[in-house]
């Protein structure tokens, strides 16, 4: 039981924690993407759609990754070349998808409700032979689909990039003192666009581990995840593993969420608010505590 | 200029998803003109953008960004409805009673994130957000629970005295009084930006807030009390769209005027004025597609691709402004 | 024939349309170390920029051994040899001093960085040129002087001959300018060729070879410095005889008009003002005197209203204001003007009467009733425009105007609101030296007026020249409270600015 919860409370995390590690090297470089919402429903549209027509999950994770990098690219773009807004631009993609994604689910699917694929074989989950026998934690450690196993992979990756390469090193500093990376000859334009690029090939995957599993679109599929994700990412102050723990909370609140719905006879539209007001409240607790260490 | 570019877009969509495009072109462009029905439902439904608009002017303009608009609207129709619903009408003051109920219950919720910016630190886009998220869902659950009308088909209050709805100004369309009282609103704002002592210290605090506290200004009560009005004007939006047309509260009734009041806000670049124009475009975009919709075999979510991609553009826009500003500063 | 040459150079900043080169030229011979003078806004600094990539000219050329070069960006300038040390320094501060050394060209073992591999290469750095610096240590715990030794080392790590150091000296103590001109004889020694951009005509004599002086964004004279003297070199950097005479009055001091008691103010965990006491009298500049980062921000912040106190009191005209907001306190008769002109002193995207009014706008006669009467707002603006000599109109931005004009425009507002005490921070930094005797003037007349002035600014000439008592801060606590009695030297108060010496025994012992 305990096992299959904590099995929920990670499944529930990993989008938010993929789209949060997309969201982090955004924030390394001191320009927050907050499309990531947007690029996320985008993702899940078109990877469910791309999976369908070609029949393969793999084209389906590629095209949502593909879309959410375009948006991202635009976002980056219209910021650096044209100097627009880049928190315009931002709210920008997140109007655009929800647009966009309706907007094709009822031309061409006909539909603005749920809509199911069955074209695909859905994503399978794979069971880790020895793990999968442990008695409380074996189903908390085994039969994860193969992006989930993934997202914990690149935290550990983004870790090692952001703190052991030349690379992070100059991220570091582009998002810190944009002065000093400039005049030593680190192009603090090119790590912005290429930390948006970044976010956008990460939310891609989030929005694929969203729909891909179930094989199933709905209109504002997202529900606020990309939200949270950003949340995360300002809690884990430029750190993976913060970032991580963040998003296990909320991935935690998710689930308890969707265990009481299941378990009592509360309100669906009440308890669906808890990962909300979780994450607001981590929010409030950590700049009061920032705060008083600053007075 | 943007405007014309996403206009081009939609007449290209059209062009790819009608099978008879000229004629889904001209119901969509034209259609809105054609009658006083299709005519009045446009300017109807401008009026909750003109209002959402504003809200989104007004907080953007002290740099507290309010994107929690549709929760505070949704949150603030809810209490005004049940007071509309539980006063019923005693004299032409319950509906100054009902608005202003709305207004401060919209209000009170932003403020809070106002607070939190002020005292805290804590990033008000995001808390308002967050809030706005949660009260939606805790809005629906009154709606199809205990404020539900039971005879309804769908998730929805009962309905409010006859009386107090805004009177129709363009039978058989849904247009109403409302949209006076939308106008007005909007020149009031106007002149509290431009003559008020209030409107100097909203505008001074988004430009500088560090040159506004330096100057003696309280940035932290500017910031709380323009979240305020800005949730209470989104408040004002849903309430003047259920007096005015469907006099009960329906689930969903409001979805997208938040965030489109945004869009609004952007493309009138914040002045209160401009608003109007803005909303009115947004609000023929809408009522073209839904007239394409009937009339030819294009879908209303057309307007939605051609609304977003003029949000995009207008952040191009902002930098052909900024250029152009500069140049009349030089011969200046 | 030279080894570098910058020739009819153009340049107008886009942001602000401000000219800030028309046909400037510069010659350079290897192995020498050229002075770059002019006045502040002559144009040293973009041409410098220029030089090393940071900023595109409009026109002009460059050429390195006769050849023509192209730089746009500061790896093309790394390629030819040349680096700059900042005047504001361009370190990380978070990392080391070895990992800035080596910032944007780590060594690197497969896709990881070579940890050992840099504190190797500094090392060899330190011992090859003679610069000390402790490697280890994050670059924000390093002294100005050593933070300055960083970035000549990265400049060297990167094969650099040609180093440019922006007013390098601005930010040193007595001491570490010797040392800094030590390292610079052993470099030209060692080949290299040291562009000097300065406005003090004393370094320039006493280190350089050669010396160009710009002017307006031109270059109106070049020589061998021995050829030349002081005298010559102001004349023109300023384009004409114009002697900057100054003469501070002495006058009787009044009463105590400000009074700061055991103050303390945190920043962060650590107190960056520890138990200050000072008090300002009528008719008298008090100047504070120290190195940049010693309690001085923190000191003014707390006096104005803009940070709170831990402890301590402060009072103004008898009145206790230690907990009143800064609208209370500028209404009970105190004036500031900001070091950050352009961030806290003025809004670059307001209008000059907008920017005029912040402070007085909520009062009859700009408004009645929460109304704002624009007529009076506007003819009040234009009466303080012509009154201080603002180049500028009612209705422009500030944006747009120079550096000399926003000062003036933040004088305008916080004299004219007659305060019985002004605290003043930096007021002529980056400021040319018409500016400069203008504002000189205005607070020796505030003096005569019977005013205070608490004085703030890390140039000692400018505090011999206006303070009548100079109070010296270091590491949060005053260390000297000194007379300025005609006798006073620079190298005096450097003592008390590097914490050599200290005039107040229960002070030192209070220091960790």
């Amino acid at each position: 039981m305990i096992g299959e919860f904590i099995h929920t409370v990670v499944s529930m995390t990993v989008p938010i924690l993929l789209a949060a590690l997309g969201g982090l090297f955004t924030d390394l470089s001191g320009i927050l993407n907050i499309g990531l919402e947007g690029m996320m429903l985008s993702s899940c549209f078109f990877s469910v759609l791309a999976a369908d027509m070609t029949g393969s999950v793999v084209v389906g994770v590629l095209s949502g990754i593909a879309i959410s990098t375009a948006f991202a690219g635009i976002t980056a773009f219209l910021g650096i070349k044209l100097r627009a807004n880049i928190f315009v631009a931002g709210l920008a993609t997140n109007l655009m998808s929800a647009g966009l994604t309706v907007f094709l689910s009822s031309t061409l699917l006909g539909s603005k409700g749920t809509v199911t694929f069955t074209s695909f074989e859905p994503l399978g989950r794979l069971q880790i032979p020895l793990l999968n026998d442990l008695p409380l934690l074996g189903r908390a450690l085994s039969g994860y689909n193969i992006l989930e196993y993934l997202a914990f992979a690149l935290v550990i990756i983004t870790y090692f990039v952001v703190f052991k390469t030349p690379y992070g090193y100059h991220l570091q500093t582009v998002g810190k003192n944009p002065e000093t990376a400039r005049s030593v000859g680190i192009s603090v334009e090119k790590h912005i666009v290429l930390s948006f690029l970044l976010s956008g090939v990460f939310c891609g995957l989030a929005g694929a581990v969203l729909s891909l599993p179930m094989r199933v679109f709905v209109g504002g599929m997202s529900s606020g995840r990309g939200w949270i994700a950003l949340v995360a990412v300002v809690l884990g102050r430029g750190n993976p593993l913060g970032v991580l723990v963040a998003s296990l909370i909320f991935g935690a609140a998710s689930a308890l969420s969707n265990l009481l719905q299941a378990v009592t006879n509360l309100s669906a539209d009440l308890l669906l608010t808890i990962p909300f007001f979780v994450t607001l409240t981590s929010m409030v607790v950590y700049a009061m505590r920032k705060q008083v260490r600053h007075d | 200029m943007s405007l014309v570019i996403s206009l081009l877009l939609g007449l290209l969509v059209i062009t790819l998803t009608s099978s008879s495009p000229l004629e889904a072109a001209k119901a969509f462009f034209l259609g809105s003109f054609s009658n006083s029905y299709f005519f009045g439902n446009m300017l109807a439904s401008a009026v909750p953008l003109i209002l959402t608009g504003l809200a989104a002017a007004v907080s953007f303009s002290s740099s507290a960004f309010n994107l929690g608009l549709e929760g505070q609207l949704y949150f603030g129709t809810l209490i005004g409805t049940y007071i509309a619903y539980k006063l019923g009408n005693f004299g032409s003051w319950t509906i100054v009673v009902i608005l202003g109920a709305a207004f401060i219950s919209g209000g009170s919720v932003a403020a809070v994130s106002g607070y939190l910016k002020s005292k805290w630190n804590v990033n008000e886009l995001i808390s308002s957000l967050l809030i706005s998220y949660s009260l939606v869902y805790i809005v629906n659950f009154f709606l199809a629970g205990p404020f539900t009308d039971p005879l309804a088909g769908l998730a929805a209050s009962p309905y409010v005295s006859e009386k107090l709805m805004f009177s129709k100004l363009m039978l058989p369309s849904s247009l109403h009084s409302g949209l006076l009282l939308a106008i007005a609103v909007s020149v009031v704002i106007y002149l509290i930006f431009s003559r008020h002592t209030w409107g100097y210290e909203l505008r001074i605090t988004g430009r500088s807030q560090f040159f506004a506290s330096y100057g003696g200004i309280d940035v932290r009560k500017t910031w709380i009390t323009a979240m305020f009005l800005s949730g209470g004007l989104a408040a004002l939006g849903g309430m003047i769209d259920v007096l005015g047309i469907h006099g009960r509260m329906i689930k969903g009734f409001s979805y997208g005027y938040g965030w489109n009041g945004i869009a609004v806000a952007l493309i009138a670049r914040n002045n209160p004025l401009l608003v109007i124009p803005s909303a009115l475009f947004f609000s023929y975009l809408e009522s073209g597609a839904q007239v394409g919709a009937l009339m030819s075999d294009i879908t209303p979510e057309v307007a939605r691709v051609i609304q977003a991609s003029v949000f995009y553009l207008v952040t191009a826009e902002g930098l052909a402004f900024f250029l152009k500003k500069r140049r009349r500063a030089k011969t200046a | 024939m030279e080894y570098l040459q910058m020739l009819d150079i153009h340049k107008v900043y886009e942001s602000n349309n401000v000219v800030a080169l028309k046909g400037a030229k510069l010659e350079v011979k290897r192995g020498t170390v050229h002075a770059l003078v002019g006045e502040n806004g002559a144009g040293k600094s973009t041409l410098m920029k220029i030089l090393c990539g940071l900023e595109a000219m409009n026109k002009g050329k460059i050429f390195i051994n006769g050849h023509v070069v192209r730089i746009r960006n500061p790896q093309d300038a790394f390629r030819f040899g040349i680096g700059m040390v900042h005047q504001h320094f361009s370190l990380a501060e978070d990392f080391t001093a070895a990992q800035n050394i080596v910032l944007g060209n780590e060594p690197h073992k497969g896709p990881f960085v070579f940890k050992k591999r840099i504190l190797e290469i500094a090392e060899n750095l330190y011992l090859d040129s003679g610069l000390r610096v402790p490697l280890d240590v994050p670059v924000k715990a390093l002294s100005i002087g050593e933070k300055q030794k960083v970035e000549i080392l990265r400049i060297l790590y990167r094969g650099g001959d040609i180093l440019i150091l922006d007013e390098p000296t601005s930010v040193l103590t007595e001491q570490e300018i010797a040392e800094l001109f030590e390292n610079i004889r052993t470099l030209k020694k060692k080949g290299k060729t040291i562009i000097f951009i300065t406005h003090k005509l004393n370094e320039v004599m006493s280190i350089s070879d050669e010396v160009t002086v710009l002017r307006q964004g031109e270059t109106v004279f070049e020589n061998k410095v021995q050829n030349t003297t002081k005298e010559e070199l102001a004349y023109h950097m300023v384009g004409e005889r114009f002697s900057f005479h100054f003469q501070r009055k002495k006058l009787q001091r009044g009463k105590i008009l400000l009074e700061v008691q055991n103050l303390s103010v945190m920043d962060t965990t650590i107190y960056k003002v520890k138990d200050v006491s000072f008090q300002v009298h009528e008719g008298e500049v008090v100047g504070l005197a120290g190195v940049a980062g010693n309690g001085q921000l923190q000191l003014v912040e707390a006096v104005v209203g803009l940070r709170k106190a831990s402890s301590g009191k402060v009072f103004l005209c008898g009145k206790d204001i230690t907990t009143l907001t800064p609208k209370q306190r500028r209404e009970t008769g105190l004036g500031y003007i900001p070091e950050d002109r352009l961030g806290v002193g003025s809004s670059l995207d307001s209008t000059i009467a907008e920017n005029i009014v912040v402070d007085r706008y909520h009062v009859s006669p700009f408004s009645k009733w929460g109304l704002l009467s624009k007529r009076t707002i506007e003819s009040h603006a234009a009466e303080l425009i012509s009154r201080f000599n603002v180049k500028g109109k009612v209705r422009s931005l500030v944006r747009f105007l120079s550096g000399g004009n926003i000062q003036k425009v933040i004088l305008a507002r916080e004299l004219s609101a007659d305060p019985s005490v002004v605290v003043v921070c930096e007021p002529t930094w980056g400021l040319d030296i018409r500016s400069s005797l203008a504002v000189y003037n205005f607070i020796e007349d505030l003096k005569e007026r019977k005013k205070g002035v608490f004085l703030v600014s890390s140039n000692l000439d400018e505090l011999l020249h206006l303070a009548d008592r100079i109070l010296v801060i270091f590491r949060g606590s005053i260390y000297a409270n000194l007379s300025n009695d005609g006798s006073l030297t620079k190298a005096h108060i450097c003592e008390y600015m590097t914490g050599t010496r200290c005039d107040f025994r229960e002070v030192k012992s209070n220091v960790v």
